[in-house]
């Protein structure tokens, strides 16, 4: 009998999309989906021909209207046993919401994903595991150095393993016309009117190819006005276009050029060639397109990605980066076939203000190469090994690339002389402290010491904050495994038999890699040991 | 003596284990946390619920007899059978079983408790004749005209579990038979403020659901105001700016938490403007004025405007009052906290530093300054503010300069050997002879078991009977004269205290004044209007609209009480640690996270 499995997906189209993959994953897996959806996405779903079924929340009634309770309940009650009646063998909850949550907890079976909330105003946070966890942690206050991608996350919701890697492009139409999106919900994720309108000129200039303008009902003002200033060549179809014809629009694209939109999503489930630009708090590592072969762009202004939305931002000028021109060239090479490689390198002197990567469908996930060389930094670096911690740590089947690898992919073009010491790249200037490695290589030992100690709650809550204090760099680490996870295994025999062993292990890795960090840029093999560590040896 | 044995439970499920009852059965305990089984003294078992013992610690099996006994006798012939409100272990059913011939119902609301008993007595054995329910609704119709019994241990750990059934039961509408959303809104500072928290304590343990809104937390602001400016007419802006401000906080109070009821304090920021507007929201305001009306004259502007108007003084007042048109005035003296203000020793309690043969606490009002002096020689000790170190008394005094609290209060009255309570004048150096109203320390020091020296007041002997519960004086002279003669008379001290206190407990606990003014306000015609506020409905018509759903309409039944309901407290009326979800609680449940999530 097939596994029919209910998968409850709260959110809006692009995250619907970004949840392709664990689809695929299932029914790699002889599962059989089902999609849970709130009302306003069901349509689009049943458009895009989502290779699942497909079931939607009731309305629920508005529950301030003087609607009866007794109908509300009533009908809610019949949801209820409707869904208890499809008999699914298993629920995934995607979505840290409580309506999800509360439903799968109904339905007397066994869930993944999301079982619980996290936290809820009025009590204390109640701990988390697995995916989850992370999906949790990464959201707040490690954001900007999460480089896991969200299908990756959903992806481990279902258990190891990723779904097989896909080729590049194999969808639109190299003649078809190239689609500007205007822009998705959040303001501050878009190019100003002033920039598009440049775009379009400089895309007519040196592309000479018809561009579509889409977008939703609030773009369709900008939309006539844009087309209205650039000519023929311009058609604008912002807030005219139901989900299937957008589909349609869509498959038939050479090119789609889009801010983090769920048409950018949809670009990437149809394999149609696409550049993402990625403005204010939105990352390409996270909710980049899910394609080989998909490029990405990113400003390299220290202030990026924002923490906020980028309301409070005077100058948004993480929109400027890179210039209209440069993007036109980047579309225009795309759409002929040019490799990504060669066109970073033919742009490189006008890139500098920006980074240029391209998404590579891994064992381990989803990486952003970067085609265009970047400074190390010690939190590029960091975000590099809390991937592959993290990887290690919950789905530590999954084959990494070597760790040079890796950093080699992110962009930070750090080779070593032969006395092991750092050579940067043309241009760089190797600012990185090695002293900063040797001291997370630090914290992660110690804190490994900890939780292989089992120590009592109250004592163990002390040296967390101490580790927290003394190695702020370990702070990503801690918030993941303490605050969001609740140092599971932290008593014996509770709980997990597999998570210490496990996180035991990533956490060598870890530590292994922080030293190999620090070797890269001359830290040597011994380093100096902070006066502060003493105190912390007791925990060994 | 019993034992927990899984043979009987066995048996027992057997017998009993059908419909939903047996569900509540056989699944695992899910309050494991707060409960607790130990052997008691005599050797079988007591329970305990959130720390409260259900049944005697050192012989369950005998005092259950002994109220067996009690109640048997209280069963009238013509009764067709028992409910019993509360299982515990069983140790009283057991014994009841034993007296009666006539059938038992028993309702214990928590599965986990049903399941202990059931491992501690063979209920079996007594066949048909017994029966259990664990959900209000198994109750409905099949407990027609039985006689109610009540588990008091039980009551008193949940009142809210058997409130329902209890009504149910006794088939009357009472204003126990509701449990109110009541909004408390306390002064900023000053005497009411205590008596703020202490009527919310009081309405809760009532089972009413009761909230403060704590002005108080506003006492700095206030502060802070005054000293921003010496000029007084920008005081007087920016106090009128901060009361509107008040204003329209109780208002987003008002419409957060929906109250069929808000009751007010004296000098509370329940404005005239907030109450027209309060009024004409139709929610009615019972208005508690704790002060001499000839002093604090604001009352006038205050009692027209609410529902119940309660005053702590009559023969003068209250004439005056009906006299004006108004007829919403109630006499309802203070009263004592009983959480804080009671016989047994507190945790940590020092009774060497909050004891003294005479003892005074409270403010140095100007009568209180002059007329202790006339007592130093007698062991007086004085706590309380606004006493300076330079004056004659400086020497008497025991925590100058700082506020005592309440519970250091208690430890005082219950320390001492003779508390002295000189109702406060600012314009008597002594006792001041018409006084009329009681103060709340007069009930509190009686709560304490405390023994206790009053002066006369003309409202006194109507609460308390003087030379047997308090000991009353007219001025220095009486005063000094029965310090004397009680502090060498132990035991005529202790049978009055000990009077006065049961007195107190039984008649003058801040429960038996909000009992006394809610029975007040049913009987002129208040019921709960909560179902004007958008999202709740009246459960009586919630039950009948589904009346062709059973299960449906079993639900809404549990929450009669509370007169109307909306999804909030349909949410905290549902307990999935405690027995299995049916599909309606399922069904609010999920109904509840839509409407969290849409911040409704």
């Amino acid at each position: 009998m097939a596994d029919k499995v209910l998968v409850i997906q709260e959110a809006r189209l692009g995250d619907l999309l970004q949840s392709g993959p664990l689809l695929e994953k299932i029914h790699g897996q002889g599962g059989c989906p089902t999609l849970l959806l709130r009302p306003g996405v069901v349509e689009a779903a049943r458009s895009l021909g989502m290779n699942s079924g497909i079931i939607s929340w009731p309305g629920f009634g508005d529950p301030s209207a003087a609607l009866s309770l007794s109908c509300r309940i009533a009908g809610s009650r019949d949801f209820v046993r409707k869904m208890r009646s499809e008999n699914f063998s298993r629920v995934i909850v995607l979505n840290h919401h409580g309506t999800g949550i509360a439903l799968a907890n109904m339905l007397g079976v066994p869930v993944s994903g999301f079982d619980h909330l996290f936290d809820r105003e009025s009590g204390s946070p109640a701990p988390l595991g697995g995916w989850p966890a992370y999906l949790v942690a990464s959201s707040r206050g490690i954001r900007a150095l999460n480089r896991i991608h969200l299908s990756d996350m959903w992806q481990g919701f279902e258990g190891p393993g990723r779904i097989p890697s896909r080729p590049a492009g194999g969808g639109g139409d190299s003649l078809g016309p190239v689609v500007v999106v205007l822009g998705g919900r959040s303001p501050y994720r878009r190019l100003s009117p002033e920039a598009l309108h440049r775009l379009l000129l400089a895309i007519e200039r040196i592309d000479g190819h018809h561009v579509i303008l889409s977008g939703g009902p609030e773009d369709g003002e900008l939309g006539e006005a844009l087309a209205g200033r650039s000519g023929p060549k311009v058609t604008n179809t912002a807030g005219r276009t139901t989900v299937q014809e957008l589909v349609a629009l869509i498959s038939q694209a050479s090119v789609v050029l889009s801010p983090d939109t769920a048409t950018l999503h949809l670009a990437a489930s149809l394999g149609v060639p696409s550049v993402g630009l990625f403005f204010a708090s939105a990352l390409p590592y996270e909710t980049g397109a899910y394609r080989e072969g998909a490029l990405s762009v990113v400003t390299r202004q220290d202030c990026y990605p924002c923490s906020g939305e980028g309301a409070s931002c005077p100058s948004l000028s993480c929109r400027n980066d890179p210039d209209a021109e440069t993007l036109a060239h980047i579309v225009a090479g795309l759409r002929r076939g040019e490799p990504a490689r060669s066109l970073a390198a033919r742009l490189s002197e006008s890139l500098t203000a920006c980074q240029l990567l391209v998404a590579r469908e891994t064992p381990s996930g989803l990486l952003q190469e970067a085609l265009t060389p970047t400074l190390p930094t010690k939190e590029g670096i960091l975000a590099v090994l809390m991937r592959r911690f993290v990887v290690r740590y919950l789905d530590p089947t999954a084959p990494l690339p070597t760790f040079s690898e890796e950093i080699s992919l992110s962009g930070m073009n750090v080779a070593s002389d032969s006395k092991g010491k750092a050579r940067f790249g043309k241009g760089q200037s190797g600012g990185v402290d090695p002293l900063w490695f040797v001291r997370l290589e630090r914290g992660v030992d110690l804190y490994l010491g900890l939780r292989e100690r089992c120590l009592q709650k109250v004592e163990r809550e002390r040296m967390v904050e101490r580790l927290a204090s003394d190695f702020p760099m370990l702070w990503p680490l801690l918030h993941h495994l303490e605050w969001v996870e609740g140092g599971l295994s932290a008593q014996p025999g509770e709980g997990d038999g597999e998570n210490l062993p496990r996180l035991l292990r990533a956490g060598a890795s870890l530590s292994w890699e922080a030293q190999s960090a620090g070797r890269l840029f001359g830290a040597g093999v011994l380093g100096e040991v902070p006066e502060k560590e003493d105190s912390h040896v007791a925990v060994r | 003596m019993w034992q927990f044995d899984e043979n009987v439970f066995r048996a027992n499920l057997q017998a009993y284990g059908t419909g939903e009852l047996r569900e509540a059965l056989v699944r695992p305990d899910r309050s494991r946390e707060r409960w607790e089984t130990a052997a008691s003294k005599e050797g079988s078992p007591t329970i305990s619920w959130d720390g409260m013992s259900l049944h005697s610690r050192y012989d369950p099996v005998a005092e259950g007899e002994r109220w067996a006994e009690e109640v048997v006798a209280q069963i009238p012939e013509t009764a067709p059978g028992i409910l019993l409100l509360g299982l515990g272990l069983g140790y009283h059913l057991h014994a009841l079983l034993c007296r009666t011939r006539l059938p038992v119902l028993v309702f214990e609301a928590s599965p986990d408790i049903l399941r202990a008993s059931f491992r501690l007595f063979p209920w079996h054995n007594f066949g048909d004749r017994l029966r259990f329910a664990t959900d209000p609704a198994q109750v409905r119709g099949q407990a027609d005209g039985y006689f109610l019994l009540s588990h008091a241990p039980s009551e008193k750990v949940r009142p809210d579990a058997y409130r329902s059934v209890k009504n149910l039961a006794e088939g009357n509408l009472r204003a126990t038979s509701y449990s109110l959303r009541v909004l408390v809104v306390s002064p900023v500072s000053g005497g009411s403020y205590p008596i703020a928290h202490s009527v919310v304590r009081a309405l809760r343990n009532m089972g009413h659901r009761a909230s403060l809104f704590d002005a108080g937390d506003f006492a700095g602001s206030l502060r802070a105001i005054g000293a921003q400016t010496r000029i007084d007419m920008h005081r007087a802006q920016l106090r009128g700016i901060f009361q509107n401000f008040m204003a329209e906080m109780i208002m987003a109070r008002i419409f957060h938490e929906k109250p069929d009821l808000i009751v007010g304090l004296a000098q509370s920021p329940l404005s005239p403007e907030v109450l027209e507007k309060i009024r004409s929201m139709n929610i009615p305001v019972a208005y508690w004025f704790v002060e001499d009306f000839r002093i604090a004259t604001y009352w006038e502007r205050i009692a027209p405007l609410v529902t119940s108007f309660a005053v702590i003084q009559k023969e003068d007042w209250i004439p005056r009052l009906e006299a004006r048109g108004l007829s919403n005035v109630l006499y309802l003296p203070t009263a004592a906290d009983r959480e804080i203000f009671r016989p047994e020793p507190a945790q940590g309690e020092d009774p060497v530093g909050f004891s003294a043969p005479l003892a005074f606490m409270g403010a140095g009002y100007y009568n209180r300054q002059h007329f202790l002096r006339h007592l130093v020689d007698l062991g007086l000790s004085i706590w309380g503010a606004d006493w300076e170190e330079s004056d004659p008394l400086g020497p008497y005094l025991r925590s100058p300069g700082r506020r005592i609290l309440p519970e250091e209060a208690a430890q005082i009255y219950r320390n001492s050997t003779i508390n002295l309570n000189l109702h406060s004048s600012v314009y008597h150096r002594g006792v001041n002879p018409e006084g009329d109203f009681v103060n709340p320390r007069t009930f509190e020091i009686a709560a304490c078991g405390g023994f206790q020296l009053v002066d006369r007041r003309s409202l006194l002997s109507e609460l308390f009977v003087p030379g047997e519960e308090v000991a009353v004086f007219n001025d220095e002279a009486s005063c000094r004269k029965l310090v004397r003669h009680y502090q060498s008379h132990p035991a005529e001290r202790e049978a009055m205290a000990r009077a006065a206190c049961q007195r107190t407990l039984r008649e003058h606990t801040i429960e038996n004044r909000m009992e006394s003014w809610l029975d007040h306000l049913f009987s002129r015609g208040f019921s709960p209007k909560g179902a004007l506020f958008p999202g709740r409905q009246s459960v009586d018509s919630l039950v009948a609209t589904s009346a062709d759903d059973p299960e449906l309409s079993g639900f809404f039944d549990r929450f009669r009480c509370f007169g109307s309901v909306d999804l909030e407290d349909l949410e905290r009326g549902i307990h999935p640690q405690e027995a299995p979800l049916s599909e309606t609680e399922a069904a609010v449940l999920l109904l509840r996270e839509f409407a969290r999530e849409v911040g409704a």
